[in-house]
């Protein structure tokens, strides 16, 4: 034979064998061994069974309920308004609340930790929405600005009043009473007129009007408490506080730069900058008409008050300090403050610290709409950051 | 000779001219002793320095006694002043100085204070945006509206009065206007200005007095992420925004920029790595950023500007790793 013949038929082999190589290093497998290569005493592996979850139910409670924590995480979606639902005062509160962007309203039973939806009515880009106490009705805002529309929604079918009512004014602020009426303002060219709701006799009544359209209102627990407005704050613009009581307003000895304030029927919590440059807090008295300092700086929009100690205010406070930029940098999202919470005596002028949220849940909560339910037993806030909805169990009495 | 001495008389007296008085106007307006009061129309609870001005040196040798209320202030015994603190509004609170001379005569100088509040809410008309709960601030050239609201222990009072604005010194409304009490007025160059206000009963008397110092910023761009399910996160975006899905939607907010300028701009680009992105979406603050191929850091702009009214604009930019 020739030998090209021979030369091609070795290479031809060489590259059937290299071929063969190549597949079995990168497709090969290895069969079954029985050898055993390490034992761990994990007992017999060579069960198969899937170990289902047994505990899953069909309302899986979404709120560990079961943690000796106080301080617990409501919501892991952002929400836009909730409240406190009692049926009687023997009765296990329930916690509803407004989702961000949806305006689906839900219950937690906070005893269960089960979750169930209230309302699947969509209220596209919801953004702001209160609900009475009594868990009937609901006022919601969805958009902004003058494209922004305003509906109060009835949650029960079983329930009175109008299935829906719309609010055309442009309603720049509300808020659900306690005697589950809607509180709320209607900016007009020159002024902002505050009105009141009845949801079940669907009747509308002005409460009172401001000669300004810029206003902040710290609303009071029902129509005839006392409520205070003061011009939105800003650290570069001077503001003062009115309050408006009984259809009447009437200027309290309260103003400064950078001011926002809270407060009840007989004190005022206001923070402003003072003449030494310093953001600095105080607390009117409306009985004696005496201003005394507070013993910490705060941010009022952070505070609520002991529903049963006249002299007690709860506040969120946060490690870095306050400057002359505040509370404009807070508002604007450039500043997040990662709160603890605070007592203070507005009579000893003392505070006493109550909570480390970072060191209990782990997470820098910038805490907002703080409300104190009725018994102080409760403290609801919600995350700046990120919207969620907590409770902190303060069991004051 | 008679009738001569009567042409002599009648001459003599088509002659005469008329002769102005030679009057210094202090000797009529500046009393020789008076009481100034710093500030002169104080709000409730506001300190107030009360002196004693002898401009003539009358009260050389005398002691100063300071009376509020019929009470001597202990504190300002024989001092040219003494700080009084303001009543409630609506109060009036007479001040008197008792000088008593060497000779054992007295004399006593009088005047009032009559607390009241005079407040002057100042409404930029420059854009910030629905979820910050503040007022937003004057930027040059933008329009703002002051209202002035004087009230007392009653309440609000009746504004049915003459109202004289001034801006940087500069008369507003061409002069004094009764009934006047809000005022729109565009915001100057420069860092501040002045505002200030006069309030008057119709018959002249004046009620209150009030300057305030505003501050004139520029326009500033910040940047957040937009959830298309949830709306707008609150916090502005500092850092690098981590894209972790596919897109992210970025929303820019000119705060303080004129409104008139963010309702219809003449300008508004969104550009991307410096190169001009084509953003089709109806928001035009608003842009969707897409993940298209590799990874990596990019930089995106936004401008927004007036080139015809307002002369005005604000920019910014973010990092955003893809």
């Amino acid at each position: 034979m020739k030998r090209p013949i021979f030369i091609i038929v070795g290479i031809i082999l060489v590259l059937i064998l290299v071929a063969i190589w190549v597949y079995v290093l990168f497709f090969g497998t290895p069969k079954n061994s029985p050898d055993i290569f390490n034992n761990f005493s994990f007992g017999d592996t060579t069960d198969t069974t899937l170990v289902g979850d047994e505990t899953s139910t069909t309302s899986e409670p979404v709120v560990d309920v079961t943690s000796p924590n106080r301080l617990r995480q409501l919501t892991t979606k952002p929400v836009i308004g909730f409240t406190e639902v009692r049926a009687d005062a023997s009765s296990t509160p329930l916690v509803y609340y407004i989702e961000a962007g949806t305006g689906h309203v839900f219950s937690i039973d906070t005893t269960t930790g089960e979750e169930v939806r209230v309302s699947a009515t969509t209220f596209p880009a919801s953004t702001k929405g209160s609900i009475t106490p009594d868990g009937q009705f609901v006022m919601m805002q969805s958009g902004g600005g003058l494209g922004s529309e305003v509906t109060i929604n009835r949650l029960a079918s079983s329930s009175a009043g109008a299935a829906s009512h719309n609010i055309p004014d442009r309603v720049t602020a509300f808020t659900a009473t306690v005697d589950n009426t809607f509180l709320y303002a209607v900016q007009t060219p020159e002024s902002t007129v505050v009105m009141q709701y009845h949801p079940l006799s669907q009747n509308t009544e002005v409460l009172f009007t401001v000669p300004f359209r810029e206003a902040t209102i710290a609303w009071g627990d029902t129509a005839i408490d006392p409520h205070l407005i003061y011009p939105k704050a800003s650290a570069k613009l001077e503001g003062f506080v009115l309050e408006a009581s009984a259809g009447q307003v009437k200027r309290l000895p309260v103003d400064g730069y950078g001011l926002s304030a809270a407060g009840t029927a007989g004190s005022v919590l206001f923070s402003k900058q003072t003449d030494d440059g310093n953001y600095r807090s105080f607390v009117y008295n409306s009985g004696n008409r005496q201003t005394v300092a507070s013993p910490l700086p705060v941010l009022p929009e952070k505070c609520d008050f002991s529903r049963t100690l006249s002299n007690t205010i709860i506040c969120a406070i946060g490690t870095t300090p306050y400057d002359l930029a505040t509370p404009d940098t807070w508002y604007r999202g450039e500043v997040s403050y990662t709160d603890s919470f605070w007592t203070l005596d507005t009579v000893s002028q003392g505070a006493t610290f109550v909570l480390d949220t970072l060191a209990v849940s782990g997470q820098e909560l910038d805490i907002t709409e703080l409300r104190i339910n009725g018994e102080d037993e409760d403290l609801y806030f919600i995350n700046k950051n990120n919207q969620t909805l907590w409770l902190y169990e303060w069991h004051q009495l | 000779m008679k009738k001569l001495f009567i042409f002599i008389f009648l001459l003599a007296g088509l002659g005469v001219n008329e002769a102005l008085a030679q009057l210094n106007p202090t000797d009529i307006t500046a009393p020789e002793l008076a009481i100034d009061l710093s500030p002169e129309y104080p709000k409730p609870g506001e300190e107030v320095t009360a002196t004693l001005n002898d401009y003539s040196g009358g009260a050389f040798g005398s002691t100063v006694t300071w009376v509020l209320d019929g009470q001597v202030i202990e504190a300002a015994n024989n001092q040219r002043q003494a700080i009084i603190t303001a009543g409630e509004a609506g109060s009036i609170q007479k001040i008197q100085v008792v000088l008593t001379k060497p000779q054992g005569l007295k004399k006593v100088l009088e005047t009032s204070l009559r607390p009241i509040y005079l407040d002057i809410v100042i409404e930029p008309q420059t854009r910030v945006p629905n979820f910050y709960l503040g007022r937003s601030l004057p930027s040059i050239g933008s329009m703002v509206n002051a209202t002035a609201l004087l009230s007392d222990q009653s309440g609000f009072r009746n504004p049915d009065l003459v109202y004289t604005w001034s801006l940087n010194q500069q008369v507003l409304e061409n002069g004094p206007i009764r009934g006047r009490n809000q005022v729109s007025f565009e915001t100057p160059r420069g860092s501040d200005m002045v505002l200030s206000l006069q309030v008057t009963e119709p018959g002249g008397a004046v009620l209150a007095k009030r300057s305030i110092l505003l501050p004139s910023v520029y326009p500033k761009m910040d940047f957040y992420e937009v959830n298309s399910l949830f709306g707008i996160n609150k916090k502005i975006i500092s850092a690098p925004l981590i894209i972790s899905g596919n897109s992210a939607v970025v929303h820019a907010e000119p705060y303080y920029l004129d409104s008139r300028i963010y309702n219809n701009p003449a300008i508004h680009d969104w550009k991307i790595n410096g190169i001009k992105s084509g953003n089709t979406g109806s928001n035009p603050y608003e842009v969707t950023l897409q993940r298209t191929g590799l990874g990596g850091l990019s930089s995106i702009q936004f401008q927004v500007r007036d080139t015809k009214q307002v002369l005005q604009g604000a920019d910014g930019s973010i990092q955003v790793n893809f």
